[in-house]
């Protein structure tokens, strides 16, 4: 029997009802809609995703994700909206709102979870720039948690259309909560490669972990 | 000298002949393509909705991306239109903001 604590349920209503207003509030499809499986490894987790976007602004999906620390699964619902745009010849800015919820499951027992991210970006085509500052709660499987990622990427060279384009990037991750200090506060070097519709990431991190991200749009 | 003469005429004819027929196919492929100037078009994963979006338009017969020069070239099928206003919409609905549209030819 799962015990659903009064706030959690109150957390997790309103994440249906966000996503109830998101699927009446999506414009008519007036393009293709577009689907993406992304999947995140590194020494925290293994992440998988994979979402419809029905407008630009909006995308829904499901997730699965393992914390490797402590074998932590979460299986949801993730709901991303772009909440502002700015774009100019040479660059374009994004803010976003991430919402995430469903069920964590830990040594047998199993808890609602939310999570709810802020995550901005400005890009050119050769620099780039991202911020995200994520909190995440799952009642009586963790007290809560905040942590903040940014990264600084630079292109080598300038890629045209179709061409494999090449980053050098580099990603600070800071995690509190995080008992161990080295897992605290992480540098990940990495590089980025993508070409069409793939991207690859793969970066050693400062606590000693692989970092291997992919993602395929279609 | 006569003969000479007729020869060139000849010549001249010919090429005339030749190269009017294939300017005026070069001004009605121009007259075909509508070039967009698109802000925010920085990388190959944005200008993938647009071809997406575009290349599903009965109107449209191929679609050439230039990140260098910000545009997006559409080139139209035989006898097909796609008004500004709906080649805005289109590249706006995916998430970007169009400077100016160009007809050439037109």
């Amino acid at each position: 029997m799962i015990r659903i604590p009064q706030m959690t349920k109150w957390l997790f209503s309103a994440f249906l009802l966000m996503v109830a207003v998101t699927l009446l509030e999506s414009r008519p499809i007036s393009y293709a809609g577009g689907w993406t499986v992304m999947q995140k490894n590194n020494w925290e987790r293994n992440r998988l995703h994979l979402h419809y976007s029905p407008t630009v602004r909006n995308s829904l999906g499901v997730t699965g994700e393992l914390y490797r620390r402590s074998d932590r699964e979460d299986y949801g619902l993730q709901w991303n909206h772009l909440l502002y745009r700015r774009n100019t010849r040479l660059s374009q800015a994004n803010l976003y709102f991430k919402l995430n919820g469903g069920l964590a499951r830990l040594d047998a027992h199993e808890e609602p979870f939310l999570k709810a991210e802020v995550a901005g970006d400005w890009e050119t085509r050769r620099w780039f720039v991202a911020y995200s500052a994520t909190g995440k709660y799952a009642d009586a499987l963790d007290d809560g948690s905040f942590h903040q990622t940014g990264r600084l990427g630079v292109a080598p060279y300038v890629a045209g259309f179709g061409s494999l384009h090449t980053w050098f990037m580099l990603e600070a991750g800071h995690h509190p909560e995080e008992a161990d200090r080295d897992d605290q506060l992480i540098l990940t070097p990495l590089v980025r490669f993508f070409k069409g519709p793939y991207l690859l990431e793969l970066g050693w991190s400062s606590n000693d972990e692989v970092l291997f991200n992919w993602i395929v749009r279609f | 000298m006569k003969s000479i003469l007729t020869m060139k005429l000849v010549i001249l004819a010919a090429f005339l002949g030749l190269s009017l027929p294939l300017q005026a196919q070069a001004e009605a492929e121009e007259g075909n393509r509508v070039v967009a100037h698109v802000e925010g078009m920085v990388c190959d994963f944005c200008a993938q909705g647009l071809l997406k979006a575009l290349g599903g338009e009965d109107s449209v017969d191929d679609v050439i991306v230039d990140l260098d020069a910000s545009t997006l070239t559409v080139v139209l099928k035989d006898g097909a239109s796609l008004p500004n206003e709906e080649l805005d919409r289109i590249i706006s609905d995916n998430g970007f903001t169009v400077s100016s549209i160009d007809r050439k030819g037109a």
